[in-house]
């Protein structure tokens, strides 16, 4: 490891190592991570829509590749279902902490250097960010840099150290809990199952991700600002499915995912943000690895290209992209989330009979228009949509 | 003080308005910073923090 490099990733998740990637075709890049195995511990449930393949052109690797899914069976509280299925493949349930690995081994290939065990601190002179220190094996190191991005996770402290105020609203989180479960019985593997309704996973949802015919992530997520925890609501569901109730626990997984609360200031000078830290998640399913890479790539390339070019400047335009593009989908999201979380049992039990499959993956990529026509027609819904402001 | 039987999820790092909990070898740490607004016993998924009562 040198004592200098053009850019420092901190944080090896997927934002982090598809920053790397893209930093290190015109950029000398060192991407450090606490963790002492990168991937490690997962925060997530692993499910990944196609897109994601699509734009990183991700091989359809079976070391990280547990299942194809065709769609998804979204369940309300009096049992309705609403079924998304489609022809083909249209997303996959991945082993995460292979994936991570995958996309870090992806940034080393393009010339990256990826350190693992190696917690990083901002190094200043004068008031200006210069460098990290970082901690590797009980040795503290200070390395130099012109360029730092900040992909360290939701519990992000280098952008707040940076002086952007990283403070979210227990709101705006989902509070997750996880187990992955064996010997279980999954009535249709090939799809991914969403349970909602107040009583079950207040403001969030259940999720049943197939890994296998009998194997699966099964977790749930609910509002950081609910009394009662993740685990509780979980532990409940569990109970009351014996199909779930007979199965092993693999896997214990905790989690918070900021869901609103997006970081508006994504640039401070030479210091960029990506990802979680950035609160860059889909506010509705709760998803990010896509949009983490999609950052991740847009702030690598900026990197890169202040680098070549010697001019700085150029990193605020990731900033004014972001918010031109994925940013302000997510922000026409977060309204529908704002919508969503006002739904009694009732409502949502109604929509389901009223939605179907096309309206609600629409709704999840903050495509509304059509799905709210059909409440309109409704007069039993249509106070629902005062509260869409 | 020491997070016991904590899984290191970030989440009361995320939002303590004081950056008063850190995360080191996946456990949150709250130091004198601590303001008790309680926000990290509310978003904690496992539901291991009680700081109201404890400090």
């Amino acid at each position: 490891m040198k004592d200098e490099y053009d850019v420092i990733v901190i944080g090896a998740g997927p934002a982090g190592s598809t920053a790397a990637k893209f930093a290190a075709e015109k950029a000398r890049v060192l991407v450090v991570d606490k963790h002492r195995e990168i991937g490690s511990p997962k925060r997530c449930g692993e499910g990944l829509g196609l897109r994601a393949f699509e734009e990183f052109k991700i091989p359809l690797d079976k070391r990280f590749i547990n299942r194809g899914i065709y769609g998804a069976v979204v369940y309300t509280s009096d049992g309705s279902e609403v079924e998304i299925k489609y022809d083909k493949i249209s997303g996959y349930v991945i082993e995460r902490k292979i994936f991570d690995k995958f996309l870090a081994t992806e940034a080393s290939r393009k010339g990256a250097k990826v350190l693992a065990d190696a917690e990083a601190s901002l190094l200043k002179e004068n008031g200006e960010i210069i460098g990290v220190k970082i901690k590797h094996r009980g040795e503290e190191k200070e390395i130099k840099a012109k360029v730092i991005i900040a992909a360290d996770g939701v519990d992000s402290q280098i952008a707040r150290h940076a002086g952007i105020d990283t403070t979210i609203n227990p709101d705006d989180v989902d509070s997750c809990f996880e187990y992955e479960m064996s010997g279980i019985e999954i009535e249709k593997p090939e799809m991914i199952h969403i349970f909602m309704g107040n009583k079950l996973a207040p403001r969030g949802y259940v999720w049943i991700f197939p890994k296998d015919d009998d194997r699966a992530n099964v977790g749930v997520g609910i509002s950081g600002r609910e009394k009662r925890t993740a685990k509780y609501y979980l532990d409940r569901f569990i109970k009351s499915k014996p199909e779930l109730e007979k199965g092993s626990i693999l896997e214990v997984n905790v989690g918070c995912v900021p869901v609103g609360g997006f970081l508006r200031e994504l640039v401070k000078d030479n210091l960029i943000v990506v990802g979680d830290a950035a609160r860059q998640v889909n506010p509705i399913h709760g998803g990010g690895i896509n949009e983490a890479m999609l950052a991740g790539k847009l702030a690598g390339i900026k990197a890169g290209e202040a680098i070549d070019s010697g001019n700085l400047n150029i990193l605020k335009e990731y900033e004014t992209k972001w918010w031109s593009s994925e940013g302000r989908k997510l922000e026409k999201i977060l309204r529908v989330r704002h919508f969503v979380e006002k739904l009694g049992d009732d409502d949502m039990n109604y929509l389901a009979k009223i939605w179907d499959g096309d309206d609600i993956v629409k709704i999840c990529g903050g495509e509304y228009s059509i799905a709210f026509k059909k409440i309109i027609k409704h007069p039993r819904l249509l106070k629902l949509l005062k509260n869409f402001a | 003080m020491k997070i016991k039987n904590c899984y290191g999820c970030g989440g009361c790092v995320a939002v303590c308005p004081t950056g008063a909990i850190t995360l080191r070898d996946e456990v949150e740490i709250i130091t004198e910073k601590c303001i008790k607004c309680g926000m990290c016993e509310l978003v904690c998924p496992a539901g291991l923090i009680a700081i109201k009562n404890e400090r």
